[in-house]
This record gives structure tokens, C-alpha cells and sequence, in this order.
């Protein structure tokens, strides 16, 4: 049996394929599991009990929903949100987030696949705007339209305009940091759901009509249960995303969620401050969302919705609107997109004005913000950093995610899903616990050596990079490589090439678009990193040395949370820049490429 | 070959089944037998793709089991040709020579004279893309032959193209072996294709070798009911044995048979007998080809007019359900609803036992 065995792997591997299987799985254990483990295996050290201690977990919440108040003709309604504790809260507002990101995203993909009807090609433009990444910035523009302040957000400001009436409505704390969320993450929902639903047989759902079924239960019945997988892995992502998002608590001042106390753990870091209990909260939110990624994966396999990928095989099934759906989609469902693309026109504008006081609306039309970017050391200096990180890092998950998605697509030895499993688990695994198993670990096992983050972040930061941002990667070459038949590879192996030769001249040649897509778009959201970027960045010093070692997204946090004359403007301007080199990536895959361009998100 | 043997599914299921077998120098030899019989799989184990879980390839008299496949001398056509698309015709057909680091005007000289073997001269800058299905099929009939492999494998090549462009290729195939004197290995499940082009045919059924003959052989002496009834849509009619040649169709109509298997027959065993529709006469008008034949009497229930021949269902006298096919000539005369004798050789009806 085990000369069977022996006789098997040498047969079937080589040198070249030890090599593609040896590095990527040391390298995801080093930079991936053994940090992840750490903070594991440091649950014994604390009681377990901790964690059910009113500030953490606490049934009789604090705080309302909403309180009302007149002062003579002036009414006050603030929506905040109950607090039910560090723990309850995170998972709350990641349930709520979830489920109302997750019907707006059916509903806007079922419109989008199944519907014909005039400015359809603007709406599935406008329906993935929300998506552009402009960290912290565009919860501050939340925040302005729509938060608590002194005189009239945006929205008291339309509405007594509207109304007459002098009524300011504002929504605060939890209620704020979930209506920016629903905002930013639903189309998370919605291009899964819509790139399933493309990709079922019309014939399937023809069949149903066939047999008498349509409307309301053609899609109960049919479209909807084929459309699931989507809905699933859109609707773990959101939640996900939402139990990790740090933009949104600390713009909203929200402390009692578990990503605000580990932000925080790394605030204190610096100067000796840091609540030990930090890493019980980090071990939480680790296994919620472990618990989340193998259900789904139970369910689904990830993989499919990570990657750039041809879309609908299918001539698609279109059918025209009646009056009521004309109704519907002109008068509810463009004002609903039009409301989420908010946020990015309010970054936009903020970064051409010269300021956004209490006023309704940004005012004064410049250009010196952006001026300022390269004129400001610190802020230029975060620039800098950013490109040399992302491109360091882009560098390495190419290696690697070819090596891993070429083993994983074509070699059949038992145990090679391990691998595919740790290159997709990244996606599932919040940004600020690899920040947090990296601090844990590096900086006790190698402390003050280029690894340690307290010591100079800028490794760190590339490696949590490299491994992040290698699904986006890994998943675009597997896709090619699926689309490759093995006959192509096996023939120059009969004709005598060995399989660095026929790797480097018949597979990469012939995948070399799946590389290109796959590193552009792993290259923007590496520059759009936020939680490691805030966290182990910041531990490089501030914008205000011209030598720190922060990245972008660091420095926006920064520039927004210090106070500084025209900070958000700054801010604003940067995202500006993050969302122009998104949008011509964006046009560079599906114009250029002829690639459909399927991302998911920060 | 001796003795593969291939599984898949940790044994569960058995691809290739102890397969023992040797090619001679220059000759075509198929593999043929309905999909999943394990004819690809041992293909794939003689270029090296799959190895056997048990046995032994050879390529003369070196061992090469274990070899990997740019280590063994072998050129495959595959069944999607497997050209690549980012090279034109010229650097397809001269990949495995710069592979063997030939010299760039050899290289140039061979290129253009396999092309011109294929008749593809002028095609050089084009990319696959850009060609028929035809042409693309002799693209990879020319890489393969240009490197002068000791065995050439073709894995159903002819399968994606059209009816007329596959028996032309056939014959280019066939040609071009013969001038070059390659030993070639075929695989088809298309039985004709098996019969005009090889020297020998080895039938498969579930991963085991059912015989291994030339066309002819297979085709007049098979040994195995499959073999029988692989080659054209014969009549196959159960009965039991009577001994002495003698079956019993039905109630009171016997039938005079040959026994190829070696098995032999008992009296009293269950047999199926084939009896292709060719060799079957009409009294009077289709004359048999032996002297010796048995006579039943019909009736034609159909006629299928095919061209070339015309298909004749006819059903037995005083037998609900019991009905032969034969194929006649188109101008024979015949209408449905005559009453007819047949006439069935006994050397062409062949009986094998159901043990």
C-alpha cells in the first residue's frame, strides 16, 4: 500500500510542482495560520466568563430606538439604536446589515436579470457605485447627510424644504453605523445574486411557465431556490464585511462593537495602554466569522464569486415591464440606487469644496485639496507607501495565487484541497484579526526584527497584503485555467517539454489575461486595505512625520479623526483617488479585457 | 503491454483490466468499443498521462511505465486537437522541435516538409482560429508526426468533423502512415472507421480486452457475442440448442448455426444467434451465398427505403413478435405486405451460449 502510494507522488509530481505546492502552503501557514493559531491558543488565558459581562454581552440594553422632541415648531427625531453590549451589538447590527442588504440586493438584481427597460445600463452602473472605495470618508459624508449635528443635515434640510414643516431627522450611533452599512454592502448582495441568476438555464425556468407557473411563484418556486448559492455567499460576505467594518463605528462613535475595541487595542498599543481583554473580543469575532465561512462552505463553495469570470453563457430572459413594474423600478427602485450612490457624489464634491461646515451641503469650488495631496509630506508620504506596499504584495500573490490555483486546477493527489481551502479562507477572516494575530505574534516571537510591527509596519503590512488580497487572485487564474482545456498542456508535455517549459510558454501565455485582471484588481483593493492599514499602519508613526509608515487609507483615517483645517477635504480627495484608479480598472477589465468583473468589495 | 490494470476511486472502479498486448513495429493497430470501455485511459497510460496501478509498458524493450511523458517518445492527436491558440500553424508544428533543440534550418526544412505531407503549405502564419476544423486536424497530425515518434496515438481525431470530411481524412490518415511505416495506435468507438483503417482491432468492453483480430477476423469469426453484435445492427434471435448445428427459434422453426466460441454448446442451453441482415437471401429473388441454407416463411411489415439498400422488417409466420431485418439491394422489388421466403446460411448464423 504505501509503495503504492510512493509510486503515485512521484509519478505525479515533480520539482516544479513541489515547488508550486510547498511554497504557497508554507508561506499561507506562516503568514496566515500560525498568527490565526496564536490567538486561538491564547484563549486560556483568559476566563471565558469575561465575555458575558454587561459591557460585552448584555440582555437589558441601554438606550433606545428612537427619541422625539419639540421645541416649539421645531421637531426632533433621533434614531440611535439600543446598545446591548460589545459582543450582541457587533452581531445585531451584522444581522440587520445582512438581512436589509440582502432583500435591496434581490430585489435590484432580479429587476436587473430578468427586466428590459430604458436606462437599464444606468442602473446596473449606478447599483455597483456604492461600491467604490472611499474608506472613512464616505461614512463621514453619511454622517453629514443624514447624522446628528448642530443645525440641519442634508436630509432635515430636503425635508423642511419640501414639507414646510422645520423637522429634523437624524439618524445616530448604531441606527447610523447600520444604515452605512445596508449602503455600502448591498450590491455585495446583488452582483452575487445577479451573476447567479445570469447563469441559470432560461430552459429551467421556460419549463415552469411551460407548466403553468409565473410571476410571484415562478420565482418562489424556480428562480429564487437556483439563485440561493448567490444569495448566500453575497449575504456571508456582507455579514462578514459588517462585523469587521471600522469606518462606520468610529465615524459614528460607536465604541461597543468588537471591531471598535480592537481598533482601539492598537490606539492604545503606542503608549502601553491596551486593554488585555482585547484578545478574548478578537478570539470572538474570529470564530463567528470562522463559523460563518464553514457554513457556507458547507452550503457553497466560495470560490466562484471571488473572481473575474465570463458571465452569462445563456441568452438571457428579458422581459418587458408593465405599468406597475414601470412604476415600481422609475419611482422606488432608481430613487433607492440613487440614495446609495450618495455617499460617493458627497466625496466627490467634498473634495472640490473648501468646506462643509454645519451647512446642508459642501460649498466653494477648489482644487487645492488635491494640490495638497502631494504638497503635504505626511499625506504624499502615505501615497508612497501605499503604491510600494500594493505592488510589493501584488508581486507575491501573483506568484503565489499561479502556483496555487495550477496545483489546485490540475492535480489530482488527495489532500490538494487543503490548499484551495486556505487560499479562499482569507476572504472569510476579518482584516483586524490577521492585524491582531500579527501583532500577537510577530511581535512577541521576532520582536524588534523587520517582521515586528511595533518595530517598523511596513512588512507586515506588504504580507498581510499578499495574503488578503490572494483570493482576488488566485480565483481570476483558477478561472482561466478552467477555461483551458489540460489537453493543451499535455500535448507539449508529449512533444518532450518539461513543465517549466510548458508552464512558462503555454499556460501563462494562454491565462496571461486572467494574470493581468486578477492583479489589477488585487492591486486596487490592496491600495483600499482599511483594517490592518489603520491598525499595524498606525503603529508607524502619524501624517504629521513626513517619514511615517502608514498607507493611504491610515492617513484618511487621520486626516479625519485629528481635526485638522480641511481634513476631510484632504480625506475626500484622497478617496477621489482611490476611487479613479478603481473605476479605471473597472473599464480596463470589461472594456479592454472583455472580462465581466465580478468584486466584492473592501 | 502487459498485464495493466488501472482504478479509479480508490478500486472501486476498474478502467483498464489486466491488459496484456504487443503492437509490431509499423503497424495500426485500434482500440475500439463503446465510451467508457477504458480505451482512452489506455491511451493516456501509453503516453504517460495516467500510470497503471499494476503492469508494465514497453517501448521496445524499455520499461517506460513510469516515465513521465516528455520523457518517452511518444505524439499524441488529441481529440480536440489541443493546438494553441497563441501560435501560429508554424510554431505549433515546430514546438516539439525546438523542445529537442534542433537547429533553426532543420527545424525550418522539416516544418515545411510535413506541412506539405499534410498538404497545408502556405498556412504557416495563420492560428488555429483561423482554419477549418479539417485544417486544424492536419495542424495536429503534423506536430505530431514532425518530431519522427517512435509510436504515434491518435485519440478519436476524427470525431469532431463532419461525415465526408471524416472519411477523407480517414484515407489521408491511413496514407500517411503507410508512407511514413509509424506505428500508430487509434482509438474510436466508431466500428467502420476501426474495420477500414487498422491492421488490427482490439475490442473492449469494460476495461478488458473481448479480441484482438484484424477487421476481417472480428467482423466474420467474432468469438464473443459483443464482438458479434458490435459490428453493424445484426438480428439477434434467442433459442435453445438442439445439438448437432440445429436452434430452435420458435415453436417448430429451426435454424441451422455455426459455433465459433470456444465454449461449445450442450443441448438444451440458451443461445443468441446473429444474423447480420446482409447475409440473409429472399427465395427467388436475393440469392444466398451458400448453398446450405434454412428456409423460413415471412411476411414484410415494413419497408425503409435507404438509398443503396432498402430495409426489410420481416415478421415470422405464426410468431407474434418474432421478426428478422434484412438488407437487399433498393431495386429489388418488393412491397410491404408480401408474404416471402427467407433463406438464412448456416455458416452465417451465429450462436453463442448466454453462460
Amino acid at each position: 500500500m504505501s509503495s503504492a502510494v510512493f509510486r503515485r507522488l512521484r509519478f505525479e509530481l515533480d520539482r516544479l510542482l513541489l515547488l508550486q505546492i510547498f511554497f504557497p502552503l508554507t508561506y499561507l501557514i506562516i503568514f496566515m495560520v500560525l498568527p490565526i493559531l496564536t490567538i486561538l491558543l491564547s484563549a486560556r488565558n483568559y476566563s471565558l466568563s469575561l465575555l458575558f459581562q454587561p459591557m460585552y454581552f448584555n440582555l437589558h440594553p441601554t438606550g433606545s430606538i428612537y427619541t422625539l422632541n419639540k421645541f416649539e415648531n421645531t421637531i426632533f427625531l433621533q434614531f440611535t439604536g439600543p446598545s446591548f453590549g460589545v459582543i450582541l451589538n457587533s452581531i445585531i447590527i451584522a444581522a440587520i446589515v445582512t438581512a436589509s442588504a440582502s432583500l435591496l440586493g434581490i430585489v435590484v438584481a432580479f429587476i436587473l436579470a430578468r427586466y428590459k427597460f430604458r436606462l437599464k445600463m444606468l442602473l446596473r452602473i449606478m447599483a455597483i457605485v456604492p461600491l467604490l472605495m472611499s474608506p472613512f470618508i464616505n461614512a463621514y459624508v453619511v454622517k453629514k447627510l443624514i447624522g446628528p449635528g448642530f443645525g440641519y443635515n442634508t436630509l432635515s434640510w430636503v425635508l423642511s424644504h419640501l414639507t414646510g414643516m422645520d423637522l429634523r431627522i437624524s439618524f445616530g450611533g448604531i441606527a447610523g453605523v447600520i444604515l452605512t452599512q445596508i449602503i455600502t454592502f448591498y450590491p455585495i448582495v446583488y452582483l452575487n445574486v445577479f451573476s447567479s441568476m445570469m447563469n441559470i438555464d432560461p430552459s429551467l425556468e421556460e419549463q415552469a411557465e411551460n407548466l403553468g407557473s409565473k410571476g410571484f411563484k415562478l420565482f418562489r418556486t424556480v428562480t429564487f431556490p437556483l439563485s440561493l448559492p448567490g444569495l448566500i455567499a453575497g449575504a456571508a460576505l456582507v455579514f462578514i464585511f459588517s462585523l469587521e467594518d471600522v469606518g462606520a463605528p468610529i465615524i459614528f462613535g460607536i465604541r461597543d462593537v468588537l471591531s471598535y475595541q480592537i481598533y482601539n487595542y492598537f490606539q492604545g498599543v503606542r503608549v502601553n495602554i491596551a486593554s488585555p481583554e482585547t484578545g478574548a473580543l478578537a478570539l470572538t469575532m474570529l470564530l463567528i466569522s470562522l463559523t460563518v465561512f464553514v457554513l457556507i462552505r458547507r452550503q457553497t463553495s466560495l470560490r466562484q464569486y471571488a473572481m473575474v469570470s465570463k458571465g452569462g453563457r445563456w441568452v438571457p430572459r428579458e422581459r418587458r415591464l408593465g405599468l406597475k413594474g414601470k412604476v415600481a423600478v422609475y419611482f422606488v427602485v432608481f430613487p433607492l440606487v440613487i440614495l446609495t450612490m450618495l455617499p460617493q457624489i458627497g466625496v466627490f464634491l467634498l473634495a472640490f469644496s473648501e468646506r462643509w461646515g454645519s451647512d446642508p451641503l459642501p460649498s466653494g469650488f477648489t482644487i487645492i485639496n488635491f494640490i495638497e495631496l502631494v504638497e503635504i509630506k505626511g499625506v504624499f508620504r502615505g501615497i508612497l507607501n501605499s503604491l510600494l506596499y500594493s505592488t510589493v504584495a501584488v508581486g507575491i500573490i501573483v506568484f503565489l495565487g499561479l502556483s496555487a490555483s495550477y496545483v489546485v486546477a490540475r492535480l489530482k493527489v488527495r489532500g490538494i484541497s487543503l490548499l484551495d481551502y486556505l487560499t479562499t479562507m482569507p476572504l472569510a477572516i476579518p482584516g483586524l484579526i490577521f492585524a491582531f494575530g500579527y501583532f500577537y505574534f510577530f511581535h512577541r516571537y521576532f520582536p524588534n526584527t523587520a517582521l515586528d510591527p511595533l518595530y517598523n509596519p511596513a512588512l507586515p503590512l506588504i504580507l498581510v497584503y499578499s495574503i488578503r488580497r490572494l483570493p482576488f487572485t488566485s480565483r481570476s487564474v483558477f478561472a482561466g485555467l478552467q477555461q483551458t482545456h489540460i489537453s493543451l498542456e499535455e500535448s507539449s508535455l508529449n512533444l518532450g517539454a518539461s513543465r517549466i517549459r510548458t508552464l512558462s510558454y503555454i499556460v501563462i501565455p494562454l491565462i496571461a489575461l486572467n494574470i493581468a485582471s486578477g492583479a489589477m484588481i488585487t492591486f486596487v483593493y490592496c491600495m483600499g486595505e482599511t483594517s490592518a492599514s489603520i491598525t499595524l499602519g498606525g503603529l508607524g508613526g502619524d501624517v504629521s512625520s513626513p517619514n511615517h509608515k502608514g498607507p493611504i487609507t491610515m492617513v484618511m483615517l487621520d486626516l479625519i479623526t485629528s481635526g485638522r483645517l480641511a481634513g476631510v477635504n484632504l480625506a475626500a480627495a484622497l478617496g477621489v483617488l482611490l476611487m479613479c484608479i478603481q473605476i479605471a480598472v473597472i473599464v480596463i477589465i470589461t472594456m479592454i479585457f472583455k472580462q465581466s468583473y465580478a468584486f466584492i468589495g473592501v | 503491454m502487459s498485464n495493466l490494470r488501472k482504478t479509479y476511486e480508490g478500486g472501486r472502479v476498474v478502467a483498464v483490466d489486466n491488459i496484456s498486448l504487443e503492437i509490431k513495429d509499423g503497424e495500426f493497430f485500434t482500440f475500439l468499443g463503446p465510451s467508457g470501455c477504458g480505451k482512452t485511459t489506455t491511451l493516456r497510460i501509453i503516453a504517460g498521462f495516467e500510470y497503471p496501478d499494476e503492469g508494465s509498458v514497453y517501448l521496445g524493450n524499455e520499461d517506460v511505465t513510469f516515465k513521465k511523458p516528455y520523457e518517452r517518445n511518444t505524439a499524441m492527436v488529441f481529440q480536440n486537437y489541443a493546438l494553441w491558440p497563441h501560435m501560429t500553424v508554424y510554431e505549433n508544428v515546430a514546438y516539439g522541435l525546438k523542445v529537442r533543440k534542433v537547429g533553426e534550418a532543420e527545424q525550418k526544412r522539416r516544418v515545411r516538409e510535413i506541412l506539405e505531407l499534410v498538404k497545408l503549405s502556405g498556412m504557416e502564419d495563420r492560428y488555429p482560429s483561423q482554419l477549418s476544423g479539417g485544417q486544424q486536424q492536419r495542424v495536429a497530425l503534423a506536430r505530431a508526426l514532425v518530431v519522427q515518434p517512435s509510436v504515434l496515438l491518435l485519440d478519436e481525431p476524427l470525431s469532431n468533423l463532419d461525415a465526408k470530411l471524416r472519411l477523407e481524412m480517414r484515407e489521408e490518415i491511413k496514407k500517411i502512415q503507410r508512407g511514413l511505416k509509424i506505428t500508430t495506435i487509434y482509438v474510436t468507438h466508431d466500428q467502420e472507421e476501426a474495420m477500414s483503417i487498422s491492421d488490427r482491432v482490439a475490442v473492449m468492453n469494460f476495461g478488458k480486452i473481448v479480441q484482438i483480430g484484424t477487421p476481417e477476423e472480428l467482423y466474420f469469426a467474432p468469438k464473443e457475442l459483443f464482438v458479434a453484435t458490435f459490428f453493424g445492427k445484426p438480428n439477434i434471435l434467442d433459442g435453445i440448442y438442439k445439438g448437432e448445428g440445429i436452434v430452435e427459434i420458435a415453436k417448430g422453426i429451426e435454424l441451422g448455426v455455426t459455433v465459433l466460441s470456444q465454449a461449445g454448446l450442450k443441448e438444451g442451453d440458451k443461445v443468441k444467434v446473429v444474423v447480420r441482415p446482409e447475409h440473409i437471401a429472399i427465395r427467388g429473388r436475393k440469392q444466398a451465398e451458400s448453398a446450405k441454407v434454412w428456409k423460413i416463411r415471412g411476411k414484410v411489415t415494413m419497408r425503409m427505403f435507404a438509398g443503396a439498400t432498402q430495409e426489410l422488417k420481416i415478421s415470422i409466420e405464426g410468431n407474434d413478435g418474432l421478426y428478422v431485418y434484412i438488407s437487399a439491394p433498393s431495386d429489388l422489388p418488393i412491397q410491404a405486405g408480401e408474404d416471402l421466403e427467407i433463406e438464412i446460411p448456416s455458416s452465417r448464423a451465429l450462436a453463442f451460449s448466454l453462460k
